[in-house]
C-alpha cells in the first residue's frame, strides 16, 4: 500500500503555528510580491476567497471580514516542511518527497495502515504543531482519491482514510470529480466529459483503448493506477510537477566552498533548463547540502528563498542557489550530496509581474533562448556562466511577510511572560 | 556553536595519548537539542519568572514532544496568547505558575482557550555584555 501524507493548508497553518491569536480564524496567503491567493486556512475558504484570486480583487472582502494576509515566508515554510518529514522518517520505511508539503510513504508490511496513519498524523501535530491528513491506497493515484476524501471529510475521517476494499475504492471514487484526480487537469477533464464522464469512477470504468485515444498515454497511466495498478516511473514523467530537482552524491565529500558552489551552480543551470524545457517558472528556490552519512561531523541542511518574480532564467536561479549556498556551508563539515530544488511552479505565460521589477524580463529571454539555441545545437558544455558574486538586489514585495521564526536569530518569537497576567482575572 | 575538545600538537616520537580521544566537538545543538524536529527557539520578556531563573531577554530552547508535567516550565497558549508559566493541574483543572510574588496564579477556567504549545527543556542567560 501507499500513503500520501499531505499538509492541510500549508502555509496558512505554518503562519497560525507561531499567532494562536488567528486558530479558528480566516488567513489567507500571497504568492511572491503578493499577487494572489495561495494558500489558506479552512474559514477563509469558508468565506468564498477563491484559490489563486489576485489580491487586488479580494481586498474588499479581507477587509470587511478581517481576514488575516500573510507574504509568502518561504524560509519559514521550508524548515517547518523538513521537520514534517523529520518526523515522518522515523515512522516511514521508505518515503519520497513529492512537494513542500505532502510525501508518498511505501508502508508495504505495515499490519494495520489505518492505525499507522493515525499515528503519524497525531506525531506530526504534536511534535511540529501541523496538521496533516493522510489517504491511503493501492497506487500513488488511489492514495491522492484516499486523501481527498480524508480531507473532505475530516470530522468522519479523523484525517485519516483507508481504501482497502473494492467496495471503498468505488465510493471513493464515484464521489470524485474527473478534474480532482491526480494529473487529470481540466482540459482532460473536459475531453472525457465528452465521453459522458463525470467522476474518477466512470473514468476507471472506461475501456483502456478509449482512454488512450483521448488522453495519450499519460492518461492511460492514470487510468492504470485508479485500477489499482502501479504505474513504473510515474514519478519521474508526472505531467503536472510540483518541484523539479536536481540532487547528486559526490565521489569525495567536498570540503571547499568554491567546489560547492560549482557543483550547486551545475544543478541550478540544469534546474533553470529542466523549468524552461517544461515552460515553467519557479517562485521559489531551496538548496540541500548533506555532509557523510558515516563520518563524524553529520549535517544535513536546506534553506529557501522566493525569487521576486517567478523564474526559469539560468543567471538568476544560480544567483539565488549561489546566495543560499554560502549561507549554509560550514569550514570542516565536508559534503557528500547536494541539492537543488525550484517549486512553486507556474507555466511561464502566467508569471505574475510587478511594478517594480528591475528586471527587463523580455530582454532576458531572448538572451536565454539564444544560449539555449547553442546549447541544443552544440551541447551543454558550450556555454557556461561564469559564477559571479552577488551585487544584484533580490528583493520581493512582501509587505506582510511574518518573521523567520525557526531560521533568522533576529526573527524569533518573542513572548512576553507577563501579559497573560495583565489581561485575565487573576485568581488567589 | 562548537568547541574543541582536544588538539593534539604534532610531535616527533610517540603520539600523544589524547589523540586516541580525540572525537570531534561539543556540539551544543547535539547536546541541548534532543528532538531537532520539534524544537524551537523563544525569546521571552517580563518579570513574571524571575525565580525560575527566566528573566527579561532570555534564550528559551522549548521541545513540543516532551510531555508535559506536574510543574514543567511550558509555553502555553491562553485565549489566543502566548504565555510561560509552571504548568500545574488541581482538581481536574490547569493552574499557571508565576515565578514572582508580584504576579497571582492563573486558574484556567474549562471555557477558556488553552494549550500547552511545548515544554520549556534549558533557559541560555547571557552574562558577558560584551558575547554577541
Amino acid at each position: 500500500m501507499i500513503a500520501l501524507v499531505d499538509c492541510n493548508n500549508f502555509y496558512a497553518n505554518c503562519e497560525r503555528l507561531f499567532r494562536p491569536d488567528l486558530r479558528g480564524k480566516p488567513v489567507v496567503v500571497l504568492s511572491n510580491n503578493d499577487g494572489c491567493v495561495v494558500s489558506q486556512s479552512d474559514e477563509a475558504k469558508a468565506m468564498g476567497v477563491p484559490m489563486g484570486a489576485p489580491f487586488h480583487e479580494i481586498r474588499d472582502l479581507v477587509r470587511r471580514r478581517g481576514i488575516a494576509v500573510f507574504s509568502s515566508n518561504y524560509a519559514l515554510y521550508g524548515d517547518l516542511s523538513t521537520r514534517v518529514i523529520q518526523v515522518l522518517r522515523v515512522h516511514a520505511p521508505y518515503l519520497e518527497t513529492y512537494s513542500i508539503d505532502e510525501s508518498f510513504v511505501d508502508i508495504a508490511g505495515i499490519p494495520d495502515p489505518a492505525a499507522w496513519g493515525r499515528l503519524v498524523r497525531s506525531e506530526i501535530l504534536r511534535q511540529v504543531g501541523l496538521p496533516v491528513c493522510v489517504g491511503i491506497g493501492r497506487t500513488r493515484t488511489l492514495s491522492k482519491v484516499a486523501n481527498r476524501v480524508a480531507k473532505k471529510f475530516k470530522e468522519r475521517t479523523g484525517g485519516v482514510h483507508l481504501l482497502d476494499t473494492p467496495e471503498r475504492e468505488e465510493k471513493a471514487m464515484r464521489w470524485l470529480a474527473l478534474e480532482d484526480v491526480w494529473g487529470v487537469g481540466t482540459a482532460s477533464a473536459r475531453k472525457l466529459a465528452l465521453c459522458g464522464a463525470r467522476t474518477a469512477w466512470d473514468m476507471a470504468s472506461m475501456p483502456q483503448g478509449l482512454v488512450r485515444r483521448t488522453l495519450g498515454v499519460v492518461g492511460e497511466r492514470t487510468w492504470q493506477e485508479l485500477r489499482g495498478v502501479p504505474a513504473q516511473g510515474l514519478c519521474e514523467e508526472e505531467p503536472v510537477r510540483r518541484s523539479l530537482r536536481t540532487t547528486r552524491s559526490f565521489e569525495s565529500p567536498l570540503t571547499e566552498l568554491a567546489a560547492v558552489e560549482e557543483a550547486v551552480a551545475t544543478f541550478a543551470t540544469r534546474t533553470a533548463r529542466k523549468l524552461r524545457e517544461r515552460s515553467l517558472c519557479a517562485g521559489a528556490l531551496s538548496v540541500y547540502l548533506r555532509s557523510d552519512r558515516f563520518s563524524g561531523e553529520r549535517f544535513h541542511e536546506s534553506r529557501t528563498a522566493g525569487f521576486a518574480v517567478a523564474t526559469g532564467d539560468a543567471r538568476e536561479v544560480v544567483g539565488m542557489a549561489l546566495r543560499l549556498v554560502r549561507g549554509m556551508f560550514r569550514e570542516g563539515s565536508p559534503v557528500k550530496k547536494a541539492g537543488v530544488e525550484a517549486w512553486d511552479l507556474v507555466p511561464a505565460g502566467a508569471v505574475q509581474g510587478h511594478l517594480f521589477d528591475a528586471v527587463d524580463r523580455p530582454r532576458q529571454a531572448s538572451l536565454q533562448r539564444a544560449v539555449d539555441g547553442l546549447v541544443r545545437r552544440w551541447g551543454s558544455d558550450v556555454l557556461e556562466l561564469a559564477v559571479q558574486g552577488g551585487g544584484k538586489s533580490w528583493s520581493t514585495r512582501q509587505e506582510h511577510r511574518s518573521r523567520r521564526y525557526t531560521t533568522d536569530w533576529n526573527d524569533l518569537l518573542v513572548v512576553d511572560m507577563d501579559r497573560s497576567h495583565r489581561m485575565a482575572p487573576a485568581a488567589g | 556553536m562548537e568547541l574543541a575538545l582536544a588538539a593534539g600538537g604534532v610531535a616527533a616520537g610517540f603520539p600523544s595519548p589524547a589523540q586516541d580521544h580525540l572525537e570531534g566537538t561539543i556540539d551544543l545543538n547535539r547536546e541541548l537539542v534532543q528532538h531537532p524536529a520539534s524544537t524551537f527557539c523563544v525569546r521571552v520578556r517580563g518579570e513574571s519568572m524571575r525565580e525560575a531563573n527566566l528573566l527579561d531577554g532570555d534564550l528559551l530552547i522549548v521541545d513540543r514532544s516532551l510531555e508535559p508535567y506536574q510543574g514543567c516550565v511550558a509555553v502555553c497558549i491562553l485565549d489566543g496568547e502566548f504565555t510561560v508559566k509552571h504548568f500545574h493541574r488541581r482538581e481536574g483543572s490547569v493552574v499557571l505558575e508565576p515565578a514572582n510574588p508580584r504576579f497571582r496564579p492563573i486558574v484556567v477556567a474549562p471555557d477558556r482557550d488553552f494549550a500547552v504549545w511545548g515544554v520549556v527543556s534549558y533557559a541560555v542567560h547571557k552574562i558577558c555584555r560584551r558575547a554577541p
